[in-house]
């Protein structure tokens, strides 16, 4: 029975063709449009800030050093203002002339945006200053040595190791690199389109549909419903982590983003995140209203619309929604989804990711035992 | 008295305010073919899915092989097979292979599988085609695969809900020769249509239905017996005067006699003699008769009396 419903599975070509071949060819148009992922990460704009300092011990001192080396540098991510008058620096902040600036206090830092902030112009000035503060220590050996080069060396890592980040920042702040996040979006956006598949295993199983007169054969046969409920949804599950897998291998060798070294949790990840959808689509098509076409259409609705919140077009929306209403971002599985593919290539650390996965499996879970509850009811009221 | 395969009493069943199904009771023996008669939306399709336990219903009782039917009920359907009214097939599979695959929910071990697929298809004559889609067969060939695909497992009790619509006159006989071997074979049948040839040619018993009820049942002949119009005899003869007819009337088993032009009708009761008696009285007076044709009542005759409709509009 599984065979021929793989045989089944595997005969739809037309749904595969497009799950696979629609995320891969919007992120071929994000790799023109952006010239490569590696050219942009290297052009990061450089951000202007002031510092004003309400300390002046070592920690301060220090840090007016260790910032006037970065800024230094060839291709430095920061210049420092040369105004150090607080009011003037207060008055070129809110007129945007400046990016941010560090509030240097004894031991602590503070950092002031701009109005017109992006998300990563915040995440990289917050990246550094509490940088600062964690490494402080191994900075203040590197300065009194008189080697401040090794201050270079150890923020070399800055840009690609978030971890130094400060996990309650929001989720858009630790992003290193918005165009990864399209990258990501556009993949979590075509595992979420597996929610397809989850509609057709209603379609297929539940006789008073209609769609399918096959249902009413197999509900007649002596096969418990259970049986051929998990039959169909292991081989939906099947290629669903087919079409995965190519698009993620695809993603990472033709357009060069990185995935990580952490297969284990990868997988793991995708895994999830297909159930999650396969299932999330059986919600669609039991309990969205009206034909099984209509079905289909309110569900990719939601799944743009989820889409679309996670930032897919725009990729500073989670963090406006990080601001004004965090929520959205918690309960939208694109985010969600988006943000624990993030961590798992970006941190070290990987609690957060694992809390991520916990949440999705939790609600995989809900989502089966519920439609495994619908689908086996084997008598209906008309057919 | 033989085994009842199926019972089902008083059964009632409601869309909404429509009763499809009112007090409906019928028994099906131990291999016999069973007929449910009826126009379009006289529950036939109804009855069936209930006793299949894919239907809700609001009362009575169902009995299937003496056990009670529920969607649990797996020891009861794997002996039960169905050929559904409309074609359920899988589109992406081959002929072969959705016989296979219908045929797998019900038997597991590969060797048996493959004989019984391969007798199924031949049963319906469509070894010419194992490798052909559903949508490259025409309609009747996908009427056969429909019933190849509910007769595989060699169920004891079938169901066949108007398996012959849109099919060929041909193939409509092949199908029903073919159901017949199927009743040779052991297997209980139980066969719906609105086509009253199919019934009368196949079925040892009927039931005529009508709003979701039983409005009679018994053989062909015995339905036949219960109305008073059982021979329609024409005769094409010229010139009968009003006194001759007097005379055929008066015979006791004659129940109207119209004469008009040259044809004579002459509708009698049950009896052997009826078209003798005539055709006597009309050469004593000297007549010369051309054709003479008798028609025996039909079914729907039987229905016309009945319910005082049609049994088909078309
Ligand atoms: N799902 C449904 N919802 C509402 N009414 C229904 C439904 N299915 C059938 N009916 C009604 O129930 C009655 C019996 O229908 P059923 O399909 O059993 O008739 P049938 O004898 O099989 O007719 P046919 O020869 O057209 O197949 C009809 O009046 C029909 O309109
Ligand atoms: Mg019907």
């Amino acid at each position: 029975m599984f065979k021929y419903d793989l045989k089944k599975t595997l005969s739809e070509k037309v749904f595969i063709f497009w799950s696979m071949i629609f995320p891969l060819a919007l992120m071929s148009c994000f790799y023109w449009a952006f010239g490569g992922i590696y050219d942009i990460e290297n052009s990061i704009d450089t951000r202007s800030v002031g510092v004003i300092y309400e300390s002046d011990n070592e920690f301060a001192t220090y840090f007016g050093d260790v910032l006037e080396q970065i800024a230094s540098e060839e291709d430095a991510i920061l210049s420092v203002s040369e105004v150090t008058d607080k009011a003037e620096l207060y008055g070129l902040l809110e007129q945007s002339k400046i990016d941010g600036v560090y509030l240097v206090k004894e031991d602590s830092i503070e950092v002031l945006m701009n109005p017109k902030y992006s998300a990563t112009d915040s995440m990289i000035l917050k990246a550094f200053g509490n940088f600062y503060v964690r490494e402080y220590d191994m900075i203040e050996d590197a300065v009194t040595s008189g080697n401040i080069g090794a201050v270079a060396t150890i923020l070399d890592g800055m840009n690609e190791d978030a971890d130094y980040m400060s996990k309650e920042e929001g989720i858009f702040a630790q992003a290193p690199n918005p165009y990864l996040w399209y990258f990501y979006s556009t993949l979590v956006m075509g595992i979420l389109f597996q929610a397809m598949s989850g509609i057709y295993i209603v379609e297929q199983l539940q006789a008073d549909l209609g769609v399918r007169k096959v249902a009413m054969r197999t509900s007649v046969s002596p096969v418990p419903k259970s049986r051929l409920i998990v039959s169909v949804y292991l081989s939906r599950l099947l290629v669903a982590l087919g079409i995965s897998a190519v698009t993620i291998i695809l993603m990472n060798r033709l357009f060069k983003v990185p995935v990580g070294n952490r297969l284990p949790q990868l997988i793991l990840l995708v895994v999830a995140a297909n159930m999650f959808a396969i299932s999330m689509g059986e919600m669609f098509g039991l309990f969205f209203k009206g034909s099984m076409s209509s079905r289909s259409g309110k569900g990719t609705g939601v799944i743009m619309a989820s889409v679309f919140l996670s930032g897919e077009m725009i990729a500073t929306l989670p963090g406006v929604f990080e601001r004004y209403a965090p929520i959205v971002n918690d309960i939208n599985p694109a985010t969600v989804l988006n943000f624990a593919l993030y961590r798992l290539v970006y941190y070290e650390d990987l609690t957060t990711f694992y809390i991520e996965i916990a949440k999705i499996v939790l609600v995989t879970v809900v989502f089966l035992v519920i439609a495994t509850m619908k689908l086996r009811r084997q008598k209906y009221a008309s057919l | 008295m033989s085994k009842q395969v199926i019972k089902v009493d008083n059964l009632v069943k409601r869309y909404k305010e429509l009763i499809a199904l009112d007090h409906f009771s019928m028994e099906v023996n131990e291999g016999e073919v069973l007929g449910l008669l009826g126009p379009n939306g006289s529950g036939k399709s109804t009855t069936i899915n209930c006793i299949l336990s894919l239907l809700e219903f609001d009362g009575g009782d169902i009995e299937v092989f003496g056990k009670e039917m529920t969607p649990k009920s797996y020891d009861l359907k794997r002996l039960i097979g169905v050929v559904p009214q409309e074609v359920a097939v899988y589109d992406e599979f081959t002929v072969y292979e959705n016989v296979d695959f219908f045929c797998g929910l019900y038997v597991k071990n590969k060797d048996e599988r493959k004989k019984l697929v391969k007798e199924a298809i031949e049963f319906v004559a469509l070894q010419d085609f194992v490798k052909f889609r559903p949508k490259k067969l025409s309609g009747g060939l996908l009427r056969r695969l429909n019933i190849a695909c509910g007769i595989a497992h060699k169920p004891k009790l079938i169901f066949f809900d108007e398996p012959t619509v849109a099919v060929d006159p041909q193939s409509r006989n092949n199908i029903l020769e073919g159901i017949l071997k199927l009743r040779d074979g052991g297997a209980t049948i139980v066969y719906t249509s609105h086509y009253m040839e199919e019934i009368e040619q196949i079925c040892d018993r009927v039931i005529i239905m009508d709003k979701g009820q039983a409005i009679a049942s018994g053989t062909v002949d015995e339905l036949k017996g219960m109305i008073k119009k059982s021979e329609l005899i024409r005769i094409e003869v010229h010139g009968v005067d009003e006194q001759t007819l007097n005379k055929i009337n008066e015979f006791k088993n004659i129940y109207t006699v119209n004469y008009e032009d040259d044809v004579l009708k002459v509708e009698a009761g049950s009896g052997k003699h009826n078209v003798i008696d005539i055709i006597n009285i009309l050469q004593e007076n000297g007549f010369k008769l051309r054709k003479i044709f008798s028609e025996q009542p039909t079914l729907n005759d039987v229905f016309l009396e009945l319910t005082g409709k049609e049994l088909r509009d078309d």
